[in-house]
Order: structure tokens, then C-alpha cells, then sequence
């Protein structure tokens, strides 16, 4: 096995952190690059500033912000015919078009994980962003070829969970750009998350 | 997956690195400095800590003698010939599987006057869970170790060398596609859909891993003849072996089989009668065929991934003798 220190791809300063985290932020440069299987790949990211203020313990979450175009061909539902009709016509709700898909970078419980995902892309985060990170920021698990899957997954949840129970559908998510969002977060005694925007 | 402690130091700081099983980066405890890891091929390599020693290891085989359907004398007459450890390569693959997997059921109903509709049950199910795949990385023979069912222990890096191993001979491509495979067919069956439709499952690797794990192997002797039985390094429990059967318990099982199943079957014709009657006389005649296939081939035990006859495995071969019969 070989072991090297990590370097920053901008301005070559040894990285230090006592995070275990699959990207890698350099203090000095405000760099944030990943090991990829070539080599080191500099990545874009925002940092989203505290919109409240809670007596909790602050963090900043990363989320994959992916801008994708949503193309949904056809869908064929049993059902729910009517439920549909309440929820936005027909097709109950389109989500043809352009959107943000935002897909939490970290390791949580499944239905945290799809929950979270679905909120922050059905309701996209409002927030003023920040220079630094001024609080601890929690590691990135879930790398950005994972992420495009998800929200690959994101989409079809999104449609299966329509009334009416889907037999088949032809669609696409083609993603254009990617980037980091680190998102404030409050944690509480219990270890549940809050929103911090 | 915990850390596991590495043979390698710092570059940094020389201090010692302990890593999470997998991992392509990690970071000093003394020093906080950030390392990249790769190795080698490619290929990240563990070895399970033997925790069994030679006595325990023969108290095991010595109590495994006794259990189950083997011969009654065999903890009196097997004479352990060889008893030694060694390192099996197995493959491990973890991932995480997202997906919909939609479609339908069918059930059929039958009312009173004999008419049976089928009713048509649409589904739509989700999967969004992790899933973990294990495989043998090399041809271990007649050993029947195929996968690794035990994945806890204290895991150390892999150090080429210093222990007897059996070398991988399938690639790390291989098990990666082969993982990748085997967690889509774990997370389709998971849906439980019958009839599917419509299917995308989204397989998020997580871990690949060859990982070395201790094995002791037996080998010994009953009336003339060998045989052997393996035993997990890690947890003390047997993985697999070979044993002597007893022609008595061939003997009662056939004669208990043959009863039991014809008066199941009798039962069910004579007695109970419609399709409840039907099912009865098919269970009589699988515990009847079981039965017979434990007569047939139960003068040996097989245990651990073994082909066994007399489980069933031999059914094939009786549905091909009776083809021939009939042709």
C-alpha cells in the first residue's frame, strides 16, 4: 500500500484537517478538491451563512447541487386518476423542465436522507452566502458520480409517489452542472437536524 | 466498518495510521495531516485476525462430531490426521441500491361452484437500502466455503507473507461487476414484485475489499475412509465439512418419511378433499421423496456449500430417470 500526503492542486500547501472527509479544503487557498482516479479534481462550492439563530450546536452540511434537465416522455399509472387531477392536473404536478436537484453529500438513514433530498429540491434553500466556514463542517461520504444517481433516483420518487400506482415511464435526467453546497444545519441533544437557514 | 490498524507510518510525522477498511484517504491522529492511500492494483487488501488456537480448534471439530444426523460413533472412532490454518481470499462488496421496481401480482380465486378468476394486483415498490455481497476469490475445491457469512472481527491490513493464504485468482474488475450484479438482483427480489414492468435500480458502491479470513482445516479418518470439516478462525463455529452418516437414522427417516408422508397424502385425498386436498397429497409426496433422497444418499453429511442429495439436490436427477423411464 502506498501512503502520500495531500497536496492542494492550487497552491501546492500540504493539507491538514481532522475531519476524515472525501474532499479535501485547503485553509490557505479556500480550495475544495476531491482525489479522483487520475488525479486531483478542483471543485466548485458556495457556503450558505446562518439565516437564525437557535441555541444548538451549529454545522455547515454539504449537499450536491446538481442542475439538471427533467424530461418525462410518458408515464403509465394505474389509478389515481383523480388524486392527480387535485394535485396539479392530470399529470399531477410536471416536472418537466430546469430544476436544482440538491442531494445531501453525507451518510444519513434512508428515509432522513430521501426526506432531506426531496425538501431542499421541491422548496430550493434561499440563503446569503459566506466567505468561510465559521463552524465545524460535517464530511463529504457521498461523491458526485453517487449524487447523479440519486437524483436520477430523486426524480423517479418524485414520480412514483404520484397517486395512481406506476406500471412504466420514459424519462430523463440530463445533469449540466454540478456543485458543492454546504448548508447550515443545528443539531440537537437527540441528534436530530434542523435547518439553519 | 471500523479502522484497522496499518503497518505504515506518516509521512509526515512518522506516526503509526490507522484506517477506515476501504478508504482512499485518511488523516494522522498525531499530526492531522491528510494522506492519500492506494493499493496495490488498485486493489484495497484486509486480513482477519485469527483468534482460534489448535486446541479450541480441535475441541470444535470434536464437538461437531457429535451433532446432527452423523454416525453415532463418530466422536469414538474419528482420528484427526491434520488440523492446520490458512488464509482464504474472499471478496467483499458493499454497496447502496436506489431504485423503483414496478409491476403486478396475481392471485387466483376459486369460489364455491369451481370458477377461478385471476385478480390482477398492481405494484410499485421502492428500494433504498445498503446491501453486502461476499465471494471466494480463488477455486477452494471440495472445501464448501463459497461466501463469508461472518464480515465482523479485527481486521489488520493484509501483509504478503507472513501468513500461508490461498492466492486470489478472480480480478477485482471481476468482483466488482459480479458484486454490482448480485446487489441488483438482492435489491429486485427485496421489492417482492412477481410480474415486473418497469425496473432502475441505481447500484452506489461503497467497498471493495479483498479480504483475507482464517479458516483451520480438519482432516481425519473413520473406518478406513477421510474426511474433513473447516473451522472459522474468527468466530470458532464450523463452516463446513464431511461426515460419516448412520444407516440407522437412514433407515428410521425413510421408514418416518414414507408413513408420515402417505398419511399426509391419504389424508388429504380421503379426508379433506378440494384444494387444501390437493396441497396435502403434494406435501405427502415431498416428504416422502425427501425421505427416500435421506435413504438414498444420507450415508454421507455434507455441510456448508455443498451440492446435498439428500436435501433435495438429487431431485433433479430422479425428474431425469424418470424421463428416461418414459422415453
Amino acid at each position: 500500500m502506498k501512503v502520500g500526503i495531500v497536496k492542494c492542486p492550487r497552491c501546492g500547501k500540504p493539507s491538514f484537517s481532522k475531519l476524515k472527509d472525501s474532499v479535501i479544503y485547503c485553509e490557505e487557498c479556500r480550495t475544495l478538491h476531491t482525489l479522483g482516479e487520475a488525479g486531483p479534481i478542483v471543485l466548485e462550492y458556495e457556503i450558505a451563512d446562518f439565516g437564525r439563530e437557535l441555541p444548538l450546536r451549529k454545522f455547515h452540511m454539504p449537499f450536491w447541487r446538481l442542475f439538471s434537465q427533467v424530461t418525462v416522455f410518458s408515464a403509465n399509472v394505474v389509478g389515481g386518476w383523480a388524486g392527480r387531477l387535485l394535485s396539479g392536473g392530470p399529470g399531477g404536478g410536471n416536472l418537466n423542465g430546469s430544476m436544482f436537484i440538491f442531494v445531501p453529500g453525507i451518510d444519513l438513514p434512508p428515509d432522513n436522507y430521501k426526506r432531506m433530498a426531496q425538501d431542499f429540491t421541491t422548496n430550493p434553500p434561499q440563503y446569503r452566502g459566506a466567505e468561510r466556514f465559521s463552524f465545524e463542517r460535517l464530511p463529504v461520504t457521498v461523491d458526485e458520480l453517487a449524487a447523479r444517481k440519486l437524483a436520477d433516483f430523486l426524480v423517479l420518487s418524485f414520480e412514483a409517489e404520484k397517486p395512481g400506482v406506476l406500471q412504466d415511464i420514459k424519462y430523463s435526467v440530463e445533469v449540466q452542472r454540478t456543485k458543492l453546497v454546504y448548508l447550515p444545519f443545528y443539531q440537537d441533544a437527540e441528534g436530530r437536524w434542523q435547518p439553519g437557514l | 466498518m471500523g479502522d484497522i490498524s496499518v503497518n505504515l507510518s506518516c509521512p509526515s510525522c512518522g506516526g503509526a495510521i490507522a484506517v477506515e477498511e476501504g478508504a482512499r484517504l485518511t488523516n494522522c491522529k498525531y499530526c492531522d495531516a491528510l494522506l492519500s492511500l492506494e493499493g496495490e492494483g488498485g486493489v484495497f487488501k484486509t486480513t482477519y485476525k485469527n483468534n482460534v488456537s489448535d486446541q479450541q480448534a480441535t475441541q470444535v471439530l470434536k464437538n461437531w462430531f457429535s451433532h446432527g444426523l452423523k454416525a453415532r460413533d463418530l466422536p469414538q472412532k474419528a482420528s484427526l490426521t491434520e488440523l492446520y490454518p490458512i488464509y482464504l481470499p474472499f471478496w467483499r462488496y458493499n454497496a447502496r441500491a436506489a431504485g423503483w421496481v414496478c409491476g403486478y401480482e396475481e392471485r387466483r380465486k376459486t369460489d364455491s361452484q369451481g370458477r377461478t378468476t385471476v385478480e390482477r394486483i398492481n405494484m410499485e415498490r421502492m428500494v433504498f437500502r445498503d446491501f453486502d455481497w461476499t465471494q471466494i476469490a480463488c477455486d477452494t475445491g471440495d472445501l464448501g466455503i463459497r461466501t463469508l457469512k461472518n464480515i465482523r472481527g479485527e481486521a489488520v491490513l493484509h501483509d504478503d507473507g507472513s501468513i500461508p493464504i490461498y492466492e486470489a485468482t478472480t480480478s477485482s474488475t471481476d468482483a466488482q461487476n459480479q458484486g454490482e450484479q448480485s446487489v441488483r438482483n438482492m435489491a429486485r427480489a427485496s421489492a417482492g414484485v412477481p410480474h415486473i414492468t418497469f425496473e432502475k435500480i441505481h447500484v452506489i458502491p461503497r467497498m471493495l475489499v479483498l479480504t483475507h479470513y482464517p479458516v483451520w482445516i480438519g482432516r481425519y479418518e473413520y473406518a478406513g475412509r477421510s474426511y474433513f470439516a473447516t473451522v472459522d478462525g474468527v468466530t470458532g463455529t464450523t463452516l463446513s465439512g464431511r461426515a460419516p452418516g448412520d444407516p440407522l437414522y437412514q433407515s428410521a427417516i425413510m421408514t418416518g418419511g414414507a408413513l408420515g408422508g402417505g398419511l399426509v397424502a391419504g389424508l388429504g385425498i380421503s379426508v379433506v378433499g378440494g384444494e387444501v386436498g390437493w396441497a396435502m397429497l403434494a406435501v405427502g409426496v415431498v416428504i416422502f421423496v425427501l425421505s427416500y433422497l435421506f435413504f438414498r444418499h444420507g450415508s454421507e453429511i455434507l455441510e456448508g456449500d455443498m451440492k446435498k442429495d439428500y436435501l433435495g439436490g438429487g431431485l433433479g436427477d430422479i425428474a431425469q430417470n424418470i424421463q428416461g423411464a418414459m422415453k
